[in-house]
């Protein structure tokens, strides 16, 4: 097994020389290539199965670089006048900073046919983003530690979980709708008006904190708390990293609570003035076709853009799920991250 | 003999300062300009901000306590550790060396997660303190600011107990039997002879292992969360997740400053003790 | 006529303490690669080696660990000669700012490196450095640098420049008397700062995190990734692999020239 990159590597120079040998038409061919910029966990997945199948119809190499949202987007910063990324794939409310700053160009169904045949909703601003999967956010929890399952949000305010629960910091984008569903329960209104409510969110989640062990910035050693059951559950997780997990034995579950689940869609998008522009956009549409959204379903969980793709049961189409105001929660997250810290994580 | 004004042995400083002026100084002075830069001009709001403000104020002291409190645990054993290094057999030398670097080639990542798993609940450390009966219900050793200051201590403790074990290696053993035998007892010889020589050994280690605290990242994050608050983590924050670039400079122009001062303040204060002595 | 010394006891108790504590967590994580489980978890009794059949078949995991250990022998070696020069000059030279140079040698290890990763690889934008191997190496030199100028510094101090001399009058060349005498009684001073600095290179994620592309990726990154794919063993079997490596090269270390030659003296 040692040598196997190396065999590929040599494999792979031999059919560059032989390629470049044969016609010199060939070399520029094979020279085309874009780079995708997404999230680091699903890295496994894109290479294995979802970028294989575009390179062969459509001779394209594809290098996908993964990273956290954060530092895809300080990348696009960086790079704003000579972009490297053509593709980029980050979480909505990192995405409509992007579209703000003016790091992405709009998609169109001349470039990308399939946005005509996916749920329009999962078209954002004109197709200058589409969230092509929406994974369930909602509470996870250790089936060992808490057997009988989690039926609610408020039940984690419960004494039960007492210095049991990983809470995540603010800077993790599932932080924002549990200061929803905290608005929510001191307030009673529907999240849709609760998530306006911030002051009453913040209230309620001070009475959170006896049952905190721990606010985490690093998701890994939270989900690694979980698993081995230190933790009993983590408010606001995904269902591509719980649901995954589960299928692979880890005895953890992702509730579905009576208030409501939330949806943290993830979104695909062109990178301004990025290289390759029709190669870029065939990516994008290659992520929309049928094939590839029935993955996101059957391998990560998510709830597929498509309608054309039956989801199967336990995983919830995205109207069900409650989407928040991302321009809201965007424009306003700085300011929560702060208050977070002075107030809940202090 | 050659009477010159600067040894021309300076010359040899030439090449690393000239890299770093390249390579530190311009992604520094892009730093100082943007800590500057205000969203109507330029001026000191950044630094008002975060000194004029209670909170900040008190991550900044906090970074300092936590960065103090490692670099002593370090210090006091660290060095204890390289003494008992220096006065081994060859053999146990060996080990102790062994056992001291081998941590540093697992990732910090890694070495969390295996003591996240001694120290827990249901641990080996509380199942041994609850079976000796030292405590009647197990202790909370995670997410502390106790957690912490162990697991940076212990992960950093490499650091200093080398550059300590250079120079006590450096000392010819018969300037410490000397000394013994001359009447001083041994400790009393250990603190007049053997602890003036390894100072600049002990100066090395501290600044390297206090420098890192005061700018570690990853440690805090994963021993305790976003818990205790230090001011390298509020950096990475104004970066990555407040698009803040500005406050986040500012922060990192403080806390470049107050760390050179102390390390400055320190070698110098050090090397006094070391001519006294 | 050594006189018993009552603090010894205790020397050794806190010495003992201290071997546990720095070997404990490694106990537990090579116990873990072994874990017949998807979790991060000891799984007494019920063994396997699924996580490393999984580590090895792993795409890019050869590949990460061999550019991490060429990026970081690279950097060391550029800093360890430019570090010692530094050293030797801020030692023995005299020159007014000195101290502050010595300090600000030691300043990139205190900035976060996200801080440092970000103003570097704005810097290399501007530059237009594409490459991110070249980006990388360049950079991990000023992480290297610390370490060396700060070890060689303490190591210079005690080192008795008039030995050099002495062998110069004894006939030897200058080049010759700095070989002998200079560099045999630098060594240890020379291997710390060369185990720190590769160290530092080759575990360093928050600075290389913003130097990296799909093409080029180092060990802690591609770790990462790993960890975020699922926190599964796999970073356990990664890290025994790595101690065992290590213990292996500390091994030919203590054979070829004796480990109290090489590494301590």
């Amino acid at each position: 097994m040692m040598f196997r990159p190396n065999r590929r590597r040599l494999l792979g120079l031999g059919t560059a020389a032989a390629a470049a040998l044969a016609a010199p038409s060939l070399v520029r061919a094979q020279a085309r290539e874009i780079v995708v910029g997404g999230p680091a966990g699903m890295a496994g997945l894109m290479r294995d199965e979802v970028i294989p199948p575009f390179e062969r119809a459509s001779g394209i190499r594809v290098l996908y670089e993964g990273s956290r949202s954060a530092v895809n987007l300080q990348k696009l910063q960086t790079q704003k006048d000579r972009p490297q990324l053509s593709v980029v794939m980050m979480d909505e409310d990192i995405m409509m900073r992007a579209g703000n700053e003016q790091l992405l160009t709009a998609a169109a169904t001349a470039g990308v046919p399939e946005m005509g045949r996916i749920m329009p909703a999962s078209i954002a601003r004109d197709g200058l983003w589409i969230r092509y999967k929406t994974p369930r956010s909602a509470i996870a929890y250790n089936t060992r530690r808490v057997p009988g399952g989690i039926a609610s949000w408020a039940a984690v305010w419960g004494p039960e979980f007492r210095g049991r629960l990983m809470v995540p910091h603010m800077s993790i984008t599932s932080t924002v709708q549990l200061l929803c569903v905290a608005a929510h329960l001191a307030t009673g209104k529907p999240f849709q008006e609760a998530q306006y409510e911030v002051d009453a969110g913040f209230r309620k989640l001070r009475e959170i904190k006896p049952n905190v062990l721990g606010f985490y910035t690093a998701g890994q050693q939270a989900q690694t708390l979980l698993e081995q059951g230190e933790a009993f559950a983590v408010p606001a997780e995904i269902s591509s990293y719980v649901l995954m997990r589960k299928s692979e034995g880890v005895p953890i579950d992702l509730n579905t609570p009576t208030e409501g689940s939330f949806a943290l869609p993830s979104a695909i998008a062109l990178v301004n003035r990025g290289p390759q522009q029709d190669g870029a956009q065939a990516f994008v549409n290659h992520m929309l076709t049928v094939p590839i959204q029935r993955l996101w379903a059957t391998r990560l969980f998510d709830s597929p853009a498509h309608p054309g793709v039956d989801a199967g049961p336990g995983i919830l189409p995205a109207d069900r799920m409650f989407n928040m105001d991302w321009e809201f929660v965007s424009t306003n997250r700085p300011a929560w991250i702060q208050r977070f810290d002075r107030e809940i994580a202090a | 003999m050659t009477q010159q004004r600067i040894d021309p042995v300076a010359w040899l400083a030439a090449p690393a300062a000239a890299y770093f002026l390249v390579v530190l100084g311009l992604p520094l002075a892009l730093l100082l300009a943007a800590s500057f830069r205000t969203g109507d001009g330029i001026g000191l709001a950044h630094y008002a901000r975060i000194l004029g403000d209670p909170f900040e104020r008190g991550v900044i002291l906090a970074t300092l306590r936590y960065a103090a409190l490692v670099t002593l645990a370090c210090a006091v054993f660290g060095y204890v550790y390289a003494y008992a290094m220096a006065r081994a057999s060859a053999a146990v030398q060996a080990l102790l060396l062994v056992a001291i670097v081998l941590p540093m080639t697992v990732s910090v990542i890694v070495k969390t997660f295996g003591w996240t798993i001694l120290l827990r609940s249901n641990g080996p450390v509380n199942s041994a303190l609850l079976a000796i009966g030292a405590i009647d219900e197990p202790l909370r050793l995670l997410f502390t600011e106790t957690g912490l200051v162990f697991g940076t201590a212990s992960i950093l403790l490499p650091y200093m107990v080398l550059p300590v074990f250079a120079v006590l290696r450096q000392i010819p053993p018969e300037q410490h039997d000397a000394a013994a035998t001359l009447g001083a007892a041994p400790v009393e010889a250990f603190i007049r002879v053997v602890l003036p020589l390894t100072l600049p050994g002990v100066i090395a280690g501290v600044a390297i292992v206090f420098s890192m605290t005061v700018s570690a990242y990853v440690i805090p994050s994963l021993l305790t969360g976003a818990g205790y608050k230090t001011l390298s983590k509020a950096i990475a924050n104004a970066f990555l997740v407040i698009y803040n670039p500005g406050l986040g400079a500012a922060a990192g122009v403080i806390l470049l400053a107050i760390a050179m001062a102390i390390v400055m303040a320190a070698g110098a204060a050090a090397a006094r003790l070391g001519r006294t002595a | 006529m050594k006189m018993a010394n009552p603090f010894t006891p205790l020397l050794w108790a806190v010495t003992l303490l201290i071997v546990m504590i720095q070997i404990a967590p490694l106990v537990v994580v090579v116990l873990v690669s072994f874990a017949n489980s998807p979790v991060f978890e000891v799984t007494f009794g019920n063994w396997s080696l699924r996580w490393w059949e999984r580590m090895a078949t792993a795409r890019g995991f050869w590949a990460a660990m061999e550019l991490s250990a060429r990026l970081a022998a690279l950097s060391t070696a550029v800093a360890l000669v430019l570090g010692t020069a530094a050293a030797l000059a801020i030692h023995r030279g005299r020159f007014p700012g000195a101290a502050l140079l010595g300090t600000i040698l030691l300043s990139p290890l205190m900035l976060p490196g996200i801080v440092l990763g970000i103003a570097v690889s704005q810097m290399f934008r501007a530059y237009g450095v594409t490459d991110a191997f070249t980006a990388l190496a360049i950079s991990h030199v000023v992480v290297v640098m610390p370490f060396v100028v700060r070890i060689m510094l303490s190591s210079l101090a005690l080192f008795d420049f008039t030995m050099v001399e002495a062998a110069r009058t004894l006939g030897c060349s200058y080049g010759s008397a700095i070989l002998r005498v200079a560099v045999p009684n630098l060594a240890p001073g020379l291997v710390t700062s060369a185990v720190f600095g590769f160290i530092a290179s080759f575990d360093n994620y928050p600075m290389s995190m913003f130097l990296v592309d799909a093409r080029t990726k180092t060990l802690p990154i591609q770790m990462l990734e790993f960890l975020e794919e699922s926190p599964n063993p796999t970073i356990a079997a990664v890290s025994t692999l790595l101690l065992v490596l290590t213990a292996m090269l500390l091994l030919i270390i203590h054979r070829a020239s004796g480990l109290q030659r090489a590494v301590i003296r």
